[in-house]
């Protein structure tokens, strides 16, 4: 049994047969036994394999002949690699007496040699293992035909073990049986988390080396919650582990079941749930989670597919969305670009502190002709339905009015062009900085929504890293500063009148779900699979009870008393919850 | 990838022991020349390091690169079959020559 740790990108259980697709193998591996009847021609099929790649070679080093021997001799080796009988022996082994497929079996027997060679106490040979895995490519190539599988062929539920994954392979996985991911590298923002997010399915990034260390088939629990990945785990450990993913199960399947049940409470009040999504895809699901709309739609993944995606395909993708929410609300917030997510090229170049750099809305007004063609985009798409706009990371007044004073003028360059657009869009803000959070009253008057996001909100509120692990334990959403916080923006948006949501992680944490209902709250936006839930605990209580507790929390000094007391509220009001 | 020494099978037998003179080792260019050579011969052609019993296949490159045999570290030869003496001789000499490098 091996653990590793990463960062949790998803949260939930998944047990699963491991499919591996370490780094620059680009031929997914996953364990395939075949019949006895039919080892036969998996071996035939491998030998012509080995055949081909070596004559490929030859090709290539009569290719390059007349370019000096440096570059041949390079190749010569990779063919006296292929054509050594131990590799074609233990295939052969693996294929015969192991019944693996041919694949599968040349993956083992590279393995095998992988680990040898880092293992022994020679440079000459651990330099070695690139050449091995071009050899594997080169040799897997021909195996497969050419083509890479493609993830949609999956029969059965697996759990993908990556070095990392390119767009268009996280895109292939969307439809797929795959239960979770972990990948050797990337943050809470690469592909597969987000893909992870997308799909609802566990996942932990940035484990080091773990696609090198694990064979295709073994058995692997991805703990979401924890960020850890364990590798052939004790019979006790798997037990554990396979008893709380029923349990997960069992109670989603319960919130589930209930998720067209207003959200409710005893004493008669309406809260609107909302989702937040990251790909068009996922609005289905959000609906079929029972959210009223999407109430965050973030934006930056299409600047991850494409670098500077043009007006139409960025109009194409909104519509869409737009479209199939039939009118409910769609909350489009622009390019959030930099720091903890996706950067745009050359963004953080001698940045020394990029949370506090150029990042968000401070980019997309130094990159006007960037961000005009995404406002037009959304204006267009406008007329769909109920779409919104969002400004992230508002942080002075000035820039609230920059933003504005480019939405007018791309809706005039519209009207000049006859192009249709709803003219009086809603604009809001994410209220995420400190000094937005201060001045909360003076820009609710410029907007005509607010939006918490309280992810950055707590880390900018306290000065904490969250990735850090060294300070991790000082970021406190329960803390009386961000409690003081949220009360006064809660407060300042009533009084104004203007709508407020809060589309942070806390507004699906059951115990905040609570307390901020008791603070005024009336809209959350969560994770499409976590409507279900906010659901089930607004109808749980009366908005008395919730203001009780929110009043109670008043006079906590810290964070850790705070927490404890919402959790004992919830367990006395919300029982049986996971 | 081991086999027991031992397992060599005809009639003549050859043994040589050779240090490697060429400062890189038993690295891709002359393991590609060292097992090229080997696979001339009839005879069955076994390596190992000296002092570290594993024996491998001289004539699979893998199987040769996978001892790690750096400068200064001492290849046994062995060979069995009808041409075993050439083939040691012959590895034997490509070995010491450095593979040609230096």
């Amino acid at each position: 049994m091996h653990t590793y740790k990463g960062i949790p990108c998803m949260t939930g259980i998944a047990v699963g047969e491991a499919l591996v697709m370490p780094r620059d193998v680009e031929h997914h591996i996953h364990r395939r036994q075949v019949a006895p009847d039919e080892a036969a021609r998996e071996d035939e099929k491998c030998r012509a394999a080995l055949a081909k790649a070596a004559e490929e070679i030859d090709r290539e080093i009569e290719q390059l002949r007349g370019y000096g021997n440096d570059a041949s001799e390079i190749f010569e080796f990779h063919k006296a690699l292929i054509l050594s009988p131990d590799l074609a022996q233990a295939i052969r082994t693996h294929i015969l007496d192991g019944h693996m497929s041919a694949e599968y079996a040349l993956f083992t027997a590279m393995r095998r040699w992988h680990e040898h060679f880092n293992g022994l106490n020679s440079q000459t040979a651990a330099q070695k293992v690139h050449d091995l895995v071009d050899v594997e490519r080169r040799i897997m190539r021909h195996l497969v035909g050419g083509a890479m599988l493609g993830f949609g062929s999956l029969g059965r539920e697996v759990v993908l073990v990556a070095h990392t994954l390119t767009p268009s392979q996280a895109a292939s996985l969307r439809k797929t049986k795959i239960k979770g991911f972990a990948t050797d590298i990337g943050g809470q923002t690469a592909h597969t988390a987000i893909m992870a997010r997308a799909m609802a399915v566990p996942a932990v990034v940035g484990t080091g080396d773990l696609s090198l260390r694990i064979r295709g088939g073994q058995t692997v629990i991805i703990d979401g919650l924890k960020g850890l990945v364990i590798v052939d785990p004790d019979s006790a450990t798997l037990e554990g582990y396979r008893e709380q993913e029923r349990r997960h199960r069992a109670a989603f399947d319960a919130l589930v079941a209930e998720r067209d049940l207003p959200a409710e409470t005893i004493d008669g009040y309406q809260v609107e749930v909302l989702a937040n999504i990251e790909l068009p895809e996922e609005v289905e699901m959000a609906l079929a989670m029972g959210a009223r709309g999407v109430g965050l739609y973030r934006t930056e993944y299409l600047y991850e597919e494409c670098h500077e995606p043009s007006e139409d395909m960025q109009y194409n993708v909104y519509h869409e969305v737009a479209r199939s929410l039939g009118g409910r609300p769609c909350i489009i917030r622009t390019m959030d670009l930099g720091a903890d997510k996706f950067a745009h090229e050359g963004q953080q170049d001698g940045e020394r502190n990029p949370f506090l750099g150029s990042r968000s809305i401070r980019y997309s007004l130094q990159r006007p002709e960037l961000f005009m063609v995404q406002l037009r985009a959304i204006l267009r798409a406008s007329v769909a339905g109920d779409v919104r706009i969002l400004f992230p990371m508002i942080s002075v007044v000035e820039e609230l009015r920059e933003a504005k004073r480019l939405l007018a003028r791309a809706k005039e360059e519209l009207a000049a062009g006859g192009i249709p657009f709803r003219p009086h869009i809603p604009v809001g803000i994410m209220v995420e900085v400190p000094s937005a959070a201060l001045t909360v009253g003076q820009l609710a008057g410029e907007v005509d929504f607010l939006s918490i996001g309280t992810n950055d909100l707590v880390q900018y509120s306290l000065a904490v890293d969250r990735v850090n692990q060294r300070v991790a334990h000082l970021y406190q959403p329960g803390s009386p500063a961000i409690m003081h916080l949220l009360r006064h923006i809660i407060a300042v948006a009533q009084k104004l009148s203007k709508g407020v949501c809060v589309c942070g992680e806390m507004s699906a944490d059951p115990r905040f779900v609570l307390l901020l209902l008791g603070l005024g709250l009336r809209e959350y936006s969560v994770a499409p699979l976590a409507a279900p839930l906010v659901k089930h605990i607004v109808r749980s209580v009366s908005l008395a009870e919730a203001e009780a507790i929110a009043e109670k929390t008043r006079a906590m000094d810290t964070a850790e008393k705070c927490e404890a007391f919402m959790s004992e509220r919830l367990a006395a009001l919300v029982p049986n919850l996971m | 990838m081991t086999k027991k020494p031992g397992a060599l099978s005809g009639n003549d037998t050859a043994e040589a022991v050779v240090q490697i003179a060429n400062r890189s080792g038993l690295h891709g260019r002359p393991t590609t020349m060292f097992v090229k050579l080997a696979s001339r011969f009839k005879s069955a052609i076994k390596v190992h390091c000296t002092g570290q019993g594993k024996e491998v296949d001289g004539k699979s490159a893998l199987a040769v690169l996978s001892l790690g045999m750096e400068y200064g570290k001492k290849l046994c030869i062995r060979a069995k079959g009808d041409d075993a003496r050439e083939a040691v001789a012959a590895l034997g000499a490509l070995v010491r020559d450095k593979f040609k490098e230096d």
